[in-house]
């Protein structure tokens, strides 16, 4: 029952910590996707603040600009537009178109620069009156302005706020720019015009005047890009680069931790809006900045380790405890069978020292013999407490050995000498195959001498039918050998190793017939292997069992085999 | 006898203007010949000269506002690097603490290694150039710009503002096309910014180098060897450290009936009557000018008219008051052949030479780029054949002929071994510095 409840504790542990490891790993997992997730959130928004920065700044030089040429109106002098060209770094070239159309600057009637000849190239579709000046059907301001602000919603589709802001701000000075208009000679409208031409953005800025006359600018491009560019600082994430892109996709300019390749994956982009068409920005990401995965990773192994650790220490503990519970179920047998086993002799001996006492045994004979099993008893007696007392000292480390010289075959005999009688009355053959030489051996006589006697004890309890001790000595090169051998039933297999642990005894109809402390083997071997030497168990040919003492020989005798 | 007493004049005239304040540019003008063929129109040469007075001392000379732009791709790897981060140490040493010091690297990215700063910090700069290394693609258009946006930090004030660029490789980050580079070059010159440029190896895109220089109106260098890197910074900064004039604008005005056609090895505009050039900075003893062809209608015999004046503003680089000079010139009509080339004027016609074989150079160039071998070595040849003509024609000295047959001796190169990278930017920077009057040519 101690046993299933050990069972019960693992599994009350096993359980719960495996679904609690298993749940945190869940967590872990939806953690990362939320962390991710974020970054990308705040990726997207990084971009598109820095897009829309982008934005805002060219939107400021165009709204300078018009503001500029606007100065210059209502009858605007060609020669203070050829000044602002001349001094302006953003303006590149000028133009004036009376209003009957003809274009009055670039002045055709002068040798034209190269530039001015480029110039009229680029725009002979606007100044020949193909295109229209217009991008919308309103023409005056404000309808324009309302008409970009509600483009750049579509393309950003969020409210463009600086757009909203403006159209506030212009709401009183449109009424006064068409009230100017109504009175005569003031500006009828402006604008912008993203420009294509080879492959090429250009932006050209115009004001019509009242009487049809349209002025304006074409910006320098170059110097507008170039002035974007301190904008696009390198990300302060590691692991992250970011480009901006022209309208053909090609890299504009990039900052970052490494070379972007065009044809990478785009972790985040954003347009930079109807101020510079098809412009993007795009933010890309390399091995380095995936360190939440790494994270994610790290800590499921963690979590992992946890559970592992939190299953070995629990196993660890229920392993100790059901240790702790067979070390006492073996001591509590221990002390019954030593107290039953103390009880037998004393109970013989009391019986035998009464009578005598009592005066009532008048053969000589018997008497002697009476004398004899109280002394017998009495050995016996001593022999046990004497293993229980070893026993302690052996489990407290202090027992200590006399080691010498010792003529195996002489304390063999000796110690055998002492049991003849007692084996004879059980009705045991004892045989002894001793060498006619001496076989030496570095030992403690009293252990050697008590090893044998519980071997021999155990023969006897445990032969069953078979009535013969066989003792063997053999000398070899390097260790001596002790046979004692019993025509018994045998010891199975699985209680080979079993038998020379403190309390072990096999659990048989025999054993449970004889006493016995489950001592005397355990602390044979322990003073076998102390000494140098070792015990053990085998099967014998022709049944029954042998344990072979095996003691070391002295060193001067190494090598020679007997 | 008439021609004597012009002539005398003419020169009594250019030493009072001379002998005006020492500090002050002074604007000549001359024309090929002083006395013309009569009764028939006919075209002549006008040479507009700014004379620069010699350079100020070092204590005088206004503060530089200098910003160098390195190229640090993969290309320079090795001993490129190496003496272009020389030369910049060398330029640095050569400014004093009253002037500001910038240094931008770039890559396939931008990077401001030293922020716009006085050179008070010497050392602490001079390591952190040293650490530069090598690697990556070339994003010119970048660093040209972010040098630009350290330049501007000290926008006001008196400064002389410069960019010098190195680069030893073509662009292929950003804008890379000459075009690109030539309009922020001319747009940079607005703001008073000039760019110079020094191309390093054979492999520098020389159009893109020589435009954005000559539209920022500063000076181009090709150096083969790397070794040469700190000498010509060296150079620069001298000639950068003495600027004597700047916003340099030259009008010339031609009188009613006559009419300026072209200008000759500049940019320039021309309106009706009215020549306008921005000639952006003068360096101390440096002689500028501009050679404009104008269209004169037929005189009578012994009328003299005046052919064209010019008016000169600019800003004086030390005390950035406005000054102003002037000058002009006249010729007279007469029947007689030999007095018309007996008033020869063989300096200006001497340019005039070296002008159009700088001309030919550059066409030569453009029609062996769209492939036209033969035609670009007919046009030497032409060129030459015109030129001998008009040596001889005009009895100009040996050394014009000389100086004609290179134009020759690159033919016959052309027809053998087409253009190679090297001769197309030898041929390059001969061209854009005789057309400049760069004062340190190699």
């Amino acid at each position: 029952m101690k046993r299933s409840l050990i069972l019960l504790y693992w599994l009350l542990l096993l359980v719960p910590t495996l679904w609690v490891g298993a749940l945190t790993l869940d967590l872990l997992q939806h953690e990362e996707e939320r962390v991710a997730l974020a970054e990308h959130q705040a990726a997207r928004g990084r971009v598109g603040s820095l897009a829309d920065n982008l934005a805002a700044a060219v939107q400021d030089v165009e709204d300078g600009l018009i503001l500029a040429l606007t100065d210059l109106g209502p009858r605007p002098d060609i020669s203070t537009l050829v000044q602002l060209e001349r001094t302006h770094p953003l303006v590149r070239n000028v133009f004036l178109v009376d209003p009957s159309g003809a274009v009055r600057l670039p002045d055709n009637d002068t040798p034209l620069t190269r530039e001015e000849q480029g110039f009229l190239d680029r725009y002979q579709a606007l100044l020949s009156g193909r295109t229209a000046w217009d991008r919308s059907p309103q023409e005056d301001q404000f309808a324009v302005e309302a008409n970009r602000f509600r483009e750049a919603a579509q393309v950003d589709r969020k409210i463009n706020a600086r757009a909203n802001l403006k159209l506030l701000a212009q709401y009183g000075q449109a009424a006064d720019i068409q009230m100017e208009a109504v009175a005569g000679g003031g500006i009828q409208a402006s604008d912008w015009i993203p420009w294509f031409w080879e492959d090429g953005l250009y932006l050209l800025g115009w004001v019509r005047t009242a009487d049809g006359t349209v002025y304006g600018a074409e910006m320098e491009t170059a110097s507008l890009l170039a002035s974007l560019i301190p904008y696009l600082r390198p990300p302060e994430i590691p692991g992250e680069s970011l480009a901006l892109l022209d309208g053909s996709g090609h890299v504009f300019h990039q900052a970052g931790a490494f070379e972007v390749d065009p044809d990478a994956e785009v972790y985040a982009t954003a347009p930079v809006g109807t101020f510079l068409p098809h412009w993007r920005v795009n933010l890309y990401r390399n091995g380095a900045a995936t360190w939440g995965k790494r994270t994610a990773v790290l800590s499921s192994l963690l979590v992992a380790l946890l559970v592992v650790a939190v299953l070995c220490g629990g196993s660890l503990l229920l392993w100790q405890a059901h240790r702790n519970l067979r070390d006492a179920r073996e001591k509590t047998s221990f002390v019954a069978n030593v107290s039953h086993e103390l009880k037998t002799p004393l109970t013989t001996i009391r019986m035998y020292a009464d009578l005598l006492s009592e005066d009532r045994v008048r053969d000589e004979g018997r008497r002697r013999d009476y004398l004899r099993v109280i002394t017998d008893e009495s050995r016996r007696l001593t022999r046990l407490v004497n293993n229980v007392l070893d026993f302690g000292r052996l489990e407290q480390h202090r027992k200590q050995y006399h080691r010498e010289v010792v003529e195996v075959g002489a304390v063999v005999r000796d110690t055998l000498e002492t049991q003849r009688m007692r084996l004879e009355q059980e009705d045991f053959e004892l045989v002894m195959h001793l060498p006619d030489q001496e076989v030496p051996a570095v030992t403690d006589r009293d252990a050697l001498e008590q090893s044998l006697l519980n071997l021999v004890d155990n023969a006897v309890k445990y032969a069953e039918d078979g009535r013969r001790i066989e003792i063997n000595l053999q000398g070899e090169a390097d260790a001596v050998r002790v046979t004692v051998r019993d025509f018994g039933p045998g010891i199975p297999r699985a209680q080979r190793e079993l038998i020379f642990r403190k309390f072990h005894r096999i659990d048989s109809s025999l054993t449970s017939r004889t006493q016995g402390s489950g001592l005397g083997l355990t602390i044979a071997r322990q003073l076998m292997r102390d000494l140098g030497g070792d015990l053990t168990c085998r099967p014998a040919d022709g049944g029954g069992t042998r344990f072979d003492i095996t003691l070391p020989v002295p060193a001067s005798h190494e090598g020679n085999a007997s | 006898m008439r021609t004597i007493h012009l002539l005398t004049a003419a020169a009594l005239t250019a030493l009072v203007t001379a002998s005006a304040p020492a500090k002050e540019v002074t604007c000549r003008v001359e024309l090929d010949r002083s006395v013309l063929p009569a009764g028939r129109p006919q075209t002549t040469v006008v040479k507009v000269t700014l004379d620069a007075p010699p350079p100020p001392r070092e204590t005088e000379r206004p503060p530089v506002n200098l910003a160098i732009v390195l190229d640090r791709s993969g290309s320079m790897t090795g001993r490129k690097i190496e003496k272009a981060k020389d030369a910049a140490i060398e330029a640095l040493r050569r400014l004093g603490p009253q002037d500001r010091f910038s240094l931008v690297i770039y890559n396939h990215q931008v990077e401001t290694l030293i922020a716009s700063q006085s050179t008070s910090r010497t050392e602490w700069i001079e390591s952190r150039i040293r650490e530069i290394r090598a690697d990556g693609n070339t994003a010119l258009f970048g660093g040209v710009s972010q040098a630009a946006a350290e330049i501007r930090r000290q926008l006001d004030g008196n400064f002389v503002h410069r960019i010098i660029l190195l680069s030893d490789g073509l662009a292929n980050v950003g804008p890379s096309s000459p075009a690109d580079l030539a309009r922020l070059g001319a747009s940079l010159l607005k703001e008073q910014i000039s760019v110079t440029t020094v191309g390093v190896g054979a492999d520098f895109n020389e159009d893109l180098m020589t435009q954005l220089a000559q539209n920022s109106d500063g000076n181009t260098y090709f150096v083969e060897s790397s070794n040469d890197l700190p000498h010509i910074f060296a150079a620069e900064l001298g000639d950068v450290l003495s600027v004597v004039a700047r916003k340099v604008i030259l009008e010339i005005e031609c009188p009613e009936g006559l009419r300026p056609l072209r200008i000759i090895g500049r940019d320039g505009r021309i309106r009706g009557r009215r020549v306008e050039l921005n000639l952006n900075q003068l360096y101390g003893g440096q002689e500028k000018y501009t050679l404009i062809e104008i269209e004169v209608p037929a005189g009578r015999v012994d009328e003299t008219r005046e052919i064209a004046s010019a008016h000169c503003r600019y800003e004086d680089a030390l005390t950035q008051k406005a000054v102003s000079c002037s000058g002009n010139v006249s010729a007279r009509f007469s029947p007689d052949e030999q007095e018309v080339l007996a008033s020869n004027n063989k300096e200006v016609q001497g340019e005039l030479v070296r002008n159009r074989i700088a001309l030919a150079k550059d066409k030569a160039i453009r029609l062996m780029d769209e492939g036209k071998k033969q035609q670009a070595v007919q046009e030497l040849k032409q060129e030459f054949e015109e030129l001998r003509i008009y040596n001889a024609d005009n009895r100009l000295p040996d050394v014009m002929q000389e100086e004609a047959r290179e134009l020759a001796e690159n033919a016959e190169q052309l027809d053998q071994d087409g253009l190679s990278k090297v001769h197309r930017k030898t041929l390059r920077n001969e061209s854009y510095q005789m057309r400049n009057q760069q004062r340190i040519k190699q």
